[in-house]
């Protein structure tokens, strides 16, 4: 369960992986994409309820689930992608992060993130234009020059303690505060929950990218940053998923509730949705 | 800033302290700003306070949050469409054994984080006797702060907490996905449910802390 400790932690947690928006960074989006996928595997328990789930639900909490909380109808699908995702998350990505963690000193790792952060700017200022937000296109373009600059190309965050705070954006959120719905919930491999409208963004992103084009010619160099920014991703949350995953009694669903009320909220710039609050009266 | 922060959930505890003597139309003057800071204030002291043991702190616990938790209702809520199937005997032991859940569940989880401030950013009337609170929460665990927001409900002139939404992410939605999810795995049977909570209830009486997903 999902109460208080987890999700006091979990701003960097959903932030940063449950976000098709980690898959844009430097072009190399489709890493990101992994580490969240890994996210997303099931537990045993899970495992074990996906056989029995589908014939035996009754109508009455099928219903439920639909129409409160994320239209799913690929579930099945969804459920098995998201168990192989949640394997090679086992396998490879976490053991990874463990070690990144253990043996890169900390400022080193919060470098790193800062770089990758940084290169993400052209990004969101794109998109914060394509939302018609002035403000904070300003922000990032002020954020980027000065971290490029006195920054040492981003590795610091200058900006940040001059009182200009990081915000994210991407074309999922800029189509989505165009009125565009998600779409069905869809889990992709490596990739993670990218529902339609999210998909759209993501490849929107990767092509708006500089670093795209920068790279296109270096393979080796995209892949490195490509290595370097899902292991960054993911080693920033390896406690508040094993804890998440601990404490479900459904993963699977967890992650799908988590990542729709999210990415809603990042829609709204973190403001309440007073049109949509849940319904308490009925 | 120091100071003022300490000052702030200090003087907002012992206003509602004060107008909690007086009836409830005294009550509803209270801003929805205010009952937030007294009402955290009032959480973190009771979890922190060294002069009580154990079984004295959770009942404390416990009366702050039925008195300004609407326990009935979230736990309606968080039922879903299994509400209307449970029958009477069914309904009622849920919402005792559900608010005991809430209550140990975050007495457990909010331990960590009582030397935690907390900083009112706006206020929003939704206009139907309701109101959205926009706080940040600072931790010194926490590089950046937390941003919670608290949907309040004006019950007959009283405040009390509806939800809470973390980071964007609302306690009581999780909370119905993560129960109509265990019914679910058990064939719809809301009894697997309440057994579930039932175990955990035993385990609160021996004074343990409680998850019932694990």
């Amino acid at each position: 369960m999902l109460l208080g400790r987890q999700l006091y932690n979990f701003r960097q947690g959903t932030g940063y992986v449950i976000d098709p928006k980690l898959t844009k960074r430097g072009g190399v989006s489709a890493l990101t994409v992994g580490i969240t996928a890994l996210l997303l595997a099931t537990t045993t328990p899970v495992i074990a309820m996906e056989a029995s789930v589908p014939d035996t639900a009754d109508a009455a909490t099928n219903v439920e689930v639909g129409t409160t909380e994320v239209n799913d109808p690929f579930e099945p699908m969804n459920r098995a992608i998201f168990a192989f995702n949640l394997g090679f998350d086992k396998i490879i990505l976490r053991p990874t992060a463990i070690v990144y963690r253990a043996v890169v000193p900390g400022p080193a790792r919060e470098s790193a993130t800062n770089f990758l952060d940084n290169l993400e700017s052209p990004v969101i200022f794109l998109n914060d234009l394509l939302q018609g937000k002035p403000n904070r296109a300003g922000n990032t373009l002020a954020r980027f020059g000065i971290n490029t600059l006195i920054g040492f190309f981003g590795f610091f965050d200058p900006a940040e303690s001059m009182g200009m705070e990081r915000h994210d954006e991407d074309f999922a959120q800029t189509l989505g505060t165009w009125g565009m719905g998600s779409g069905p919930y869809l889990m992709l491999p490596f990739l993670g929950p990218l529902p339609p409208r999210d998909a759209v963004g993501f490849a929107a992103d990767i092509f708006t990218d500089p670093m795209t084009y920068i790279l296109w010619d270096h393979r080796t160099a995209n892949l490195a940053l490509y290595g370097v920014d899902v292991v960054d991703q993911r080693h920033q949350v390896i406690d508040e998923f094993d804890e998440l995953e601990k404490s479900s009694v459904d993963y699977y669903a967890a992650i799908r509730s988590l990542y729709t009320q999210r990415m809603n909220d990042q829609i709204r710039d973190g403001k309440p949705d007073l049109e949509n609050l849940p319904d308490f009266d009925n | 800033m120091f100071m003022r922060s300490k000052l702030i959930p200090m003087m907002a505890a012992l206003l509602l302290a004060a107008t909690m003597l007086f009836n409830g139309a005294v009550q509803a003057a209270i801003a929805p700003s205010v009952f937030v800071e007294s009402l955290t204030y009032s959480a973190f002291e009771t979890l922190r306070d060294p002069a009580i043991d154990e079984k004295q702190r959770f009942a404390k616990f416990r009366t702050l949050l039925s008195q300004h938790v609407d326990m009935q209702r979230i736990g309606k809520f968080v039922l879903g469409a299994n509400w209307r199937r449970a029958d009477a005997a069914q309904q009622s032991e849920y919402q005792k054994l559900f608010s005991d859940y809430v209550i140990s569940a975050y007495a457990g989880r909010l331990k960590d984080y009582t030397d935690a401030t907390i900083r009112i950013k706006d206020t929003t009337d939704t206009g139907k006797g309701e109101y959205i609170v926009s706080t940040l929460v600072l931790h010194p665990k926490n590089p950046e702060p937390v941003k919670v927001d608290w949907r309040l409900r004006d019950n007959a002139g009283v405040l009390q907490v509806l939800d809470m939404t973390i980071e964007g992410i609302s306690m009581a939605l999780t909370q119905r996905s993560e129960f109509t999810s265990i019914i679910q795995q058990n064939n719809g049977d809301i009894n697997a449910l309440l057994a579930r909570l039932r175990s955990s209830a035993g385990a609160i009486n021996a004074g343990k802390q409680v998850s019932i997903t694990k």
